[in-house]
């Protein structure tokens, strides 16, 4: 077929809008006024070995159990007398220091699943081991009608496939690797035509399809026209991390109406050689995050802005014969904002006398945690979309 | 052509949509000929592909490992590509959809060649028969055993993991079932496991065989009975019913049609290919409410946009990457409910990918991620669908397209008219139609 045609086809058809009458192009706020708080969920993929991020430097299991991983006792950051950080997480220091990191010791819930995949289902839905559910916590509280949970972007993903954490009944997150990607793949020529079209289909998913595509070339036309307005003197790594971290900035600070961004870091799963691998993985999730953080700080947006990092599951005590370690159970969750109630170590860690089986118990449930977030930060009613109450911790 | 609208909603439901070839052959068929001639089934296996021994498996080293679970990993990509490669070339597509739906319906993950191999023949095999031959031939079946941990299932130390889910997913649902019975059932199935060589074995050091309370009967039941015990529940037939017509009709239940679907799985012996027939050759099946009222799962899209083009070749790996990134991956579901399907195969960034397929199918883009390398004969469509009496709009659009009311959309039919009306390619106007919402339907 002719090339030129069908480049010509091609801009029609990815980007033309055929949509039924009813459907109207959506009017997305463009006030300047800021809109609130935002949330940012950081995930790390693969199960973050949480005993070397948060070391217990003082405790002779931990060497024991380690003879080649263990970090030495002079090189972590110590946070306390008995816990420190491992020493790529300088930036993470310097916010502890601030008071505004909060650290969560012994995360997880009852009958811990080691399989990455369960696990980050059980993490997304909030199902807990017993049961499989199909949409995720995020997913659930857009479904719960708050306000602003129409907009399309109300939940962004910075990504390539939307996480099941994002997915509710009738709503979903927005999904893009990047704004200018996202708007290339959707400029519009007939946005004009939209609201002329007369006939619907008979078919409610089809109108589905028409609706959902509406909404994305006009999120994408929006998220990319926020993104060109950012201004900032901060520099970001040159890594994907950092990139990730930086479009979500730049959203932020242009106020875009999104409340809730998910960032994911993978490579975690070091069951062979994970001095080097963890290393390097948290250098990027540090140097990324203090970026950001600066960022925030730069804008004056850093009280107004609650990051939270967590793994699906934390690694074995004992290392492995391939200076690894195995999938394990708890692990730590760390809270950032430029204003905690609670800020420093929330909880005791794990002493590693009481294992079970090889492994962390956990103290908190995660899904308390969720809740705080739920109910004190995003202010909507926790216990409808978890479909269960937990505990508050007073972080927030 | 006779039964048109009739065969090609057939073609979509039992196949993968109606391709150029279907056309010309059924030309002047009743639907009732196309269902028998559908009927007539093709079983034989996928491919061979070697089990291999792991019996050695515990004296290699962590890289060893890693290497060959690699390799596996690899090569079972291959097994999907043969699968998937079937479903694009094979005449009669029927066993191969229906094996697709049973995938879902007994979902595994599956990351061996060999295991991966033998769980599909499994499904092609029994897909068609008594629905209690398959179920056994699942309980059976190493790989399901090992997804499902029914491995570590032993007399007093039990895993109920494979029982809860043959009870709750594959058999009975949800209220028709006590916890206690998925302990007793579990007790039933312990020391049903499987060898490094891939093999079914009982290992009765592991078997309990006291008695067990299961749905109101006891005996020192095995397996086997506490498979007949379920199929001997109408619950069952109800929800096999529902399981079929979710898939095969209607997303939204109706509880009368799915209470005469039971009825005739009761009544036939859970007999899957003649139920399935029955209605495939009702009056009801083909009315417009149930015609293009489904959006395709990926696999269909993927599938039906090579048949419907005549495409010869295309790179399998690119294909899967593709069916993958719009959320399903063949030998890996989601978990162990399968995939949802409906509006849950849609988000701003699978909906962009799917309009987009036919330009990353034909532009023939000088892509280094993804380089389908298709060949095609979509230049030829005219050929086989044009009759001497019709609009070439009109032919062209009611082939590509499955909405009976797609002509309603004016906006549709003024872009058509507009970019393709000038120089009256068919190939173009085949591709711009398989670009649209519309086509997402079947």
């Amino acid at each position: 077929m002719d090339r030129r045609k069908f480049i010509e086809l091609s801009s029609w058809i990815s980007t033309s809008l055929w949509a039924p009458q009813f459907i109207k192009a959506l009017d997305l706020p463009r006030s300047s006024s800021r809109s609130g708080s935002n949330l940012i969920i950081i995930q790390l993929s693969g199960g973050n070995d949480g005993l070397n991020t948060v070391v217990p430097f003082t405790n002779d299991i931990y060497y024991a159990s380690r003879p080649t991983l263990a970090i030495e006792k002079n090189s972590v950051l110590k946070l306390d007398s008995d816990l420190g950080l491992n020493p790529a997480l300088k930036g993470i220091k310097s916010i502890y220091e601030q008071g505004q990191l909060c650290l969560i010791n012994g995360v997880g819930y009852p009958n811990p699943d080691r399989s990455h995949f369960r696990s980050m289902d059980i993490w997304h839905t909030g199902s807990g081991s017993e049961r499989t559910w199909e949409t995720g916590w995020i997913g659930r509280y857009l479904d719960s009608m708050c306000n602003g949970c129409d907009t399309p972007h109300h939940v962004l993903e910075i990504g390539d496939d939307l996480n099941l954490a994002m997915k509710g009944n009738d709503r979903k997150g927005f999904i893009l690797s990047n704004t200018d990607t996202l708007e290339k793949t959707t400029r519009s020529r007939f946005i004009k035509k939209l609201a002329q079209e007369k006939a619907p289909s008979p078919h409610e998913l089809t109108n589905y399809l028409y609706k959902t595509m509406v909404e994305t070339v006009s999120s994408a036309e929006y998220l990319a026209e926020k993104s060109k307005a950012y201004a900032s003197p901060i520099t970001y790594p040159n890594t994907k991390f950092g990139r990730d971290l930086k479009q979500v900035a730049q959203l932020i600070t242009t106020d875009a109406a999104t409340k809730i961004y998910y960032v994911s870091l993978s490579g975690f799963d070091t069951h062979a050689q994970q001095l080097g691998t963890q290393t390097r993985l948290l250098t990027q999730y540090d140097e990324g995050l203090s970026a950001f953080v600066d960022d925030l700080r730069h804008h004056q947006l850093f009280d107004d802005s609650l990051i939270m990092t967590f793994s699906e599951f934390g690694r074995r005590v004992k290392e492995n014969g391939s200076r690894g370690t195995d999938h394990g159970a708890a692990n730590n969750v760390s809270l950032i904002c430029g204003k905690l109630s609670r800020p420093g170590i929330y909880n005791p860690a794990d002493g590693l006398e009481d294992l079970d089986n090889g492994d962390l118990r956990y103290s908190v449930d995660f899904r308390s945690i969720y809740t705080e977030l739920l109910n004190s930060w995003l202010e909507v009613d926790a216990k409808e979309i978890l479909k269960a109450s937990y505990e508050s911790l007073g972080i927030i | 052509m006779k039964d048109f609208l009739k065969i090609k909603h057939f073609l979509n439901r039992a196949g993968f949509g109606m391709n150029p070839e279907n056309y010309r052959i059924f030309k002047n068929s009743s639907f009732e000929q196309v269902v028998h001639t559908f009927f007539e089934a093709d079983t034989r296996p996928l491919i061979y592909e070697e089990m291999g021994d792991e019996s050695h498996r515990s004296m290699q080293t962590q890289e060893e490992f890693l290497k060959k679970r690699k390799r596996n990993i690899k090569n079972t990509a291959k097994v999907r590509g043969a699968w998937i490669e079937r479903m694009i070339h094979v005449e009669n597509p029927l066993i191969e959809r229906v094996s697709l739906f049973w995938h879902g319906h007994f979902a595994c993950r599956i990351i061996h060649p060999g295991l991966a191999t033998q769980y599909l023949n499994v499904l092609r095999n029994y897909g068609m028969g008594g629905f209690k031959d398959l179920v056994l031939a699942m309980a059976q079946n190493p790989a399901m055993i090992r997804y499902l941990n029914n491995q570590q299932n032993r007399k007093g130390n039990p895993n109920e993991n494979f029982t809860r889910e043959l009870m709750e997913l594959f058999t009975l649902g949800r209220g028709n079932y006590t916890e206690q019975d998925v302990k007793e059932g579990a007790r039933a199935f312990t020391g049903w496991s499987s060898n490094l060589k891939g093999e079914f074995v009982i290992r009765p050091f592991f078997h309990d065989n006291g008695v067990k309370h299961f749905l109101g009967q006891q005996g020192n039941f095995g397996g086997e009975d506490i498979i007949n015990i379920i199929l001997n529940k109408k619950e069952c037939a109800t929800f096999l019913a529902t399981s079929i017509f979710k898939y095969f009709v209607n997303e939204d239940l109706e509880q009368d049609k799915i209470s005469s679907i039971a009825d005739l799985l009761w009544n036939n012996g859970f007999h899957i290919g003649d139920t399935l027939k029955s209605i495939f050759l009702s009056d009801w099946f083909y009315d417009d409410v149930y015609v293009g009222n489904k959006i395709k799962s990926p696999v269909e899209l993927l599938v039906g946009v090579c048949r419907q083009s005549g495409t010869q070749k295309i790179n399998l790996s690119g294909l899967q990457y593709l069916s993958k990134a719009m959320g399903q991956a063949l030998f890996n579901p989601p978990n162990v409910a399968g995939w949802p399907g409906g509006k849950k195969w849609i988000d701003n960034a699978t909906l962009s990918m799917r309009l987009n397929i036919p330009t990353l199918f034909f532009n023939n883009p000088i892509s280094k991620k993804l380089n389908l390398n298709v060949e095609h004969q979509l230049s030829k469509i005219d050929e086989y669908i044009l009759d001497d009496q019709q609009d070439p709009l009109e032919a062209i659009a009611n082939f590509i397209l499955n909405s009976t009311e797609w002509n309603k959309n004016q906006l549709l039919m003024e872009i058509i008219n507009n970019v393709f009306g000038s120089d009256q390619d068919p190939a173009n106007l085949a591709i711009g139609l398989m670009s649209t919402p519309e086509y997402q339907m079947c």
